[in-house]
């Protein structure tokens, strides 16, 4: 399978281990990520919140590069980044406006490419392909599937999974052999690009998500979205000192767990990268 | 609720406590224009100095400065961060969507 | 030569402020056929009558035009007093050059001129009227009603005691509809069963009403006063002829644990049951779809157990024909399903609110019966997850209504005000519970409303919050409701240990294919449409058929009964004579030059036209034709644009008219 790879400014910045967990995993799932040539940021929260027309150009631009590549799949394994682009290839549906981005980014603008997130991306490997390359099932692991608010919303531009009780996460783990908990914060925001202008409802939000996992069993959490790993393992130590609590708890991207489940060390994923470390 | 932020930041008047985000915000664009890829350590160097004439808060410098070091050990630490090859199309961009907006 | 009369009306200033009446009058005194042509301040008035009628005798008229405001006011009037005259109602014309033309320009010059080619248009079309007589159809003096809730009841009772026979047709086991689950009635907080169980075994015993229960109605055929009505009685397995009743059976069903329909999950029933005490009528049905017997031929205690003889297992559907007159439509309601799977993608649910996933969540009607007498916990309020009795409820209105983002853009129009009986209800029982509302608007507008949502909150000490909820989950068996204080301007966070939620009013279901049957419209929402939402609102655009209940819209018990009684009153006025009388300007087909195409039978949106043959008196086959039912046409034209040999025609309106008008302006 050979896939149009869009990494976005985090992954190839301080959630460099993300990508290294990707790379790995595709690798020994045999699942080549070509990196779309000369890709630019696609503006996040910042474009979005002051300026609506740059919100729309710079993934519009991606989404140009990647024709222009030859993709007919994009994978955009930072929620952000595969949302703005949903967004705007939803947008260009309207001729005039389609037209309009294709100057404004001085490229060819069809929007015909598939944009997939991590989870859909192991959904078109196939759980079932998933499930027969397991060589070490993880049964230790006891999740709480986290998906925070990009993946799933808003639903009419993303289309993926029921955007109040969201299971394919959920259904990618069963498939390693992983145990899953039900519990209340699945879709609550962490904070997202808040980590610095607004660190108070970071950690607010961050301790609110991270307790609900523990009081409903889970050992660990798994999320598929840069920010979110940032705000709940990078500043799980943050959270503890302000509200007094050890809690201790491991967050993987969903990648690490695929990784590990197919044999992979946690060197090899990064996971020794993170902040807080299974003990 | 996106049409209501410009619209507040183009009449100035936003609550005292958004100045950070704003700020944030505005410095993360910049960062984009002039290096077509995100920045991070000149960002969040930009963004603290920035807060901190704006609030006279110095110490909002300092905070988080015991991150540095772990980052670095885990080679999450950029000092010379990745740039996009075709800048000049970037600021082209940005100067298109910058003009005053026609209806 | 025709002899023409021009009344030209001031309509007060209405038209004489733009339109200058005398010049008109003076121009049209000059058209061909014009005998005589005067104006008047008020034409409709008695002295403006009372002119015409003088001038049709004086001038021996053959045909006036009304120059005045639109036919929908006054052309009954006008026809009445032509009639009055001696001449014949189908002579006369109405100019509007009031909505077509004073209304609506401000050139005094250009408006004069038009409305004197408004005028002239319909001298020309008088000149070519031909009289007419009302169309007579015989009347089946007896009449259908769909639907056995109160409204169906209430209709039924009301045409019954007038005289004349009523079908009833249920298709629940018992009549009742919603109104037998509720447990009290808002504003007076009557026992509901009380007081409609008197009504319902009114009807179970009435000499002229026929009950069909646990039948639907399967096909409709005819029009207006003559009816043929296909019923399927559903098998019940029990012969309700030998049946008494005694409950031998249903005590004897080993497989006591369905979810009981009546109850909506919130008890249990067996697989043979009544669906509560007292149902009328009072017999069994059988489940057939988790009846052991009738599935591999098991069990059969049932059978065993009933002195009277009455289980049959090879009970089948039976059809039945009646014939009616009339047809009352009361079908009823249904809540939203909140739970995610729609019908319709467009009406996506309420997923935040976890109904269906969490016990504790449930809806209105399933409140309902927790707190009745006569419920599934015998009236002790439990909540379904452990049987607690709940402490702190909340109750969340607007659950579906009057939002765009699931479709459902209307109000419900009842919630608020159960919603408050339900807070009040639970106050009574729960001394010391917190009941809190989380509300949009308070709509209480009917007598006595205002007044009752009042004391829910300042006798019984109901908390209100204005907002909505966002999120609700569950923590260690108590709910976490996340909502908004709108008026305080902060979010709120409650815990409750249950939560009602108000949905949406829906029309029942199969409501959609029924009207097709009927040939009646419904919008996008499934509710049954009415003729004029003001001044008609429980005739159908097909005549014959009248909508009662909130298979309309939205509506409580008073509202309901109100309109059934008026259904009632107008069932009662068209069986009253032993014909109906209908406007005669319907299509006629001209059977000699009809060339049996059949365009027209295809085309005709009332299902008017039917394929018939032209004889010899003495029985000789001559021709296939078309021909009109002059009952069913309704006028509207169809037939005649689509008739390729012009043999179509509208009487009234025939081609040759309107050539004649169309040429005159020329």
């Amino acid at each position: 399978m050979n896939i149009g790879y869009y990494p976005g400014c985090a992954l190839h910045g301080s959630s460099n281990d993300y990508e290294q967990s990707l790379r790995a995993c595709m690798n020994a799932l045999d699942v080549r990520l070509e990196e779309i040539k000369d890709w630019i940021c696609c503006g996040a929260t910042a474009a979005h919140s002051l300026n609506h027309k740059l919100s729309l150009a710079l993934p519009a631009r991606n989404l140009a590069l990647a024709e222009r590549d030859g993709f007919e799949q994009v994978f955009a394994p930072c929620p952000l980044c595969s949302m703005q682009l949903l967004k705007v290839k939803k947008a260009i549906a309207d001729e005039k406006l389609r037209r309009e981005l294709a100057e404004t980014v001085e490229a060819g603008l069809q929007g015909r490419s598939e944009i997939l997130n991590l989870i859909q991306l192991f959904e078109k490997v196939g759980l079932d392909r998933l499930k027969a390359a397991v060589k070490a099932p993880l049964e230790s692991v006891i999740a709480a599937c986290y998906y925070g608010c990009l993946l799933t919303r808003p639903p009419d531009v993303v289309h993926f999974d029921d955007f109040e009780q969201p299971k394919m996460m959920e259904a990618v783990l069963a498939a390693l052999g992983a145990k899953t908990v039900e519990w209340n914060y699945k879709t609550e925001c962490c904070g997202a690009g808040m980590t610095l202008a607004n660190e108070d409802t970071v950690l607010d939000l961050a301790c609110k998500i991270l307790s609900n996992a523990a009081e409903h069993g889970a050992n660990c959490l798994v999320v598929a979205c840069p920010m979110c790993h940032v705000n709940l393992d990078m500043k799980q130590a943050a959270v503890e000192r302000r509200y007094g609590r050890k809690l201790g708890m491991a967050v993987y991207y969903l990648s690490d767990l695929v990784g590990m489940a197919l044999g992979l060390s946690a060197e090899q994923l990064g996971v020794d990268r993170h902040f807080v470390t299974k003990a | 609720m996106d049409a209501l932020r410009e619209a507040a930041l183009a009449r100035n008047c936003v609550p005292p406590e958004s100045l950070p985000i704003i700020l944030f915000q505005k410095e993360f664009l910049e960062n984009i224009r002039r290096n077509g890829r995100l920045g991070e350590l000149e960002l969040i160097g930009r963004f603290k100095a920035g807060v901190a004439i704006r609030t006279g808060r110095l110490a909002f410098l300092l905070k988080d400065a015991r991150l540095a070091p772990q980052l670095s050990k885990r080679k999450k630490l950029h000092f010379i961060s990745e740039k996009a090859g075709d800048r000049a199309v970037v600021q082209r961009i940005f100067a298109r969507c910058s003009k005053p907006s026609e209806p | 030569m025709s002899r023409i009369g021009v009344f030209t009306c001031w309509c007060g200033e209405n038209v004489a402020r733009t339109v200058d009446v005398d010049e008109v009058a003076k121009q049209v005194a000059a058209f061909p056929g014009v005998r005589c042509s005067v104006n008047y301040k008020y034409m409709c008035s008695d002295p403006g009558q009372a002119l015409i009628r003088e001038k049709i005798a004086s001038e021996k008229l053959d045909g006036i035009v009304v120059a005045s405001c639109s036919p929908h006011m006054h052309l009954k009037t006008f026809r009445k007093a032509a009639q009055a005259a001696g001449l014949n109602p189908y002579l006369v014309e109405m100019a509007n050059i009031r909505e077509h033309c004073s209304w609506v320009h401000h050139d005094r010059a250009q408006a004069t001129a038009k409305a004197i080619e408004i005028i002239r248009l319909s001298v020309e079309k008088a000149r070519n009227d031909f009289p007419l007589a009302p169309i007579r159809v015989p009347v089946t003096r007896r009449a259908l009603v769909i639907g056995g809730g109160v409204a169906g009841i209430q209709a039924a009772l009301d045409i019954a005691d007038a005289g004349y026979e009523v079908v009833l047709v249920e298709r629940e086991p018992s009549i009742g509809g919603k109104m037998a689950g509720l447990s009290e009635t808002f504003p007076t907080l009557d026992c509901s069963q009380c007081i409609l169980t008197p009504r319902m075994v009114e009807v179970g015993q009435h000499p002229r009403i026929a009950l069909y229960s646990y039948s639907e109605v399967e096909a409709v055929e005819g029009f207006v006063g003559n009816f043929k009505i296909k019923i399927r009685q559903k098998a019940r397995y029990v012969d309700v002829s030998k049946c008494t009743g005694c409950g031998d059976c249903w005590n004897a069903c080993p497989l006591k644990r369905n979810p009981s329909e009546f109850d909506y999950g919130m008890g249990m029933r067996p697989v043979i049951y009544i669906p509560f005490p007292q149902a009328v009528p009072a017999r069994p049905v059988i489940d057939k779809k988790t009846c052991p017997k009738l599935i591999r031929n098991g069990c059969g205690l049932c059978e065993k157990k009933c002195k009277a003889g009455a289980i049959n297992f090879k009970d089948e559907d039976k059809v039945v024909e009646e014939n009616v007159g009339a047809i009352v439509v009361a079908t009823g309601y249904k809540l939203y399903n909140i739970a995610k799977e729609q019908p319709k993608s467009a009406l996506a649910g309420y997923g935040e609110y976890g109904y269906g996933k969490l016990k504790d969540v449930i809806d209105s009607l399933q409140f309902e019966r927790l707190v009745s007498a006569s419920g599934p916990t015998g009236g002790v309020l439990k909540r379904p997850s452990d049987g607690a009795v709940p402490k702190s409820v909340v109750f969340i209105s607007c659950v579906g209504s009057r939002d765009n983002a699931k479709g459902l853009p209307y109000c419900s129009k009842i919630c608020c005000m159960y919603t408050a009986k339900h807070a009040m209800l639970y106050k009574h029982k729960v001394h010391d519970g917190r009941a809190h509302v989380f509300y949009m608007d308070i709509r209480a507008g009917g007598k006595g409303y205002e007044e009752f949502v009042r004391r829910a909150i300042e006798q019984d000490g109901a908390m209100y919050y204005r907002g909505r909820v966002s999120k609700i989950t569950e923590e260690k068996g108590k709910l976490i409701v996340r909502g908004a204080d709108t008026l305080v301007g902060a979010p709120v966070t409650l815990e409750a240990d249950l939560v009602v939620l108000a949905a949406a009013m829906r029309p029942a279901d199969g409501v959609e294919e029924l009207a097709q049957k009927l040939n009646i419209g419904y919008d996008e929402f499934g509710f049954l449409l009415e003729s004029h939402p003001k001044l008609r609102p429980v005739e159908t655009n097909t005549a014959g058929v009248f909508i009662v209940g909130a298979c309309h819209a939205p509506k409580d018990i008073p509202e309901s009964v109100a309109q059934a009684s008026a259904a009632a009153s107008k069932v009662q006025v068209m069986l009253a004579a032993s014909e109906l009388t209908r406007d005669p300007e319907i299509a006629a087909i001209n059977e000699q030059t009809c060339a049996a195409c059949f365009t027209c039978v295809r085309a005709c949106p009332y299902h008017a036209i039917e394929r018939a043959e032209v004889r010899t008196p003495k029985g000789a086959f001559v021709k296939r034709t078309a021909r009109v039912n002059p009952g069913l046409c309704m006028g509207c034209g169809t037939c005649v644009s689509v008739c390729p040999s012009k043999s179509a025609d509208l009487q009234g309106y025939t081609d040759q008219e309107i050539y004649a008008m169309v040429e005159s302006l020329a």
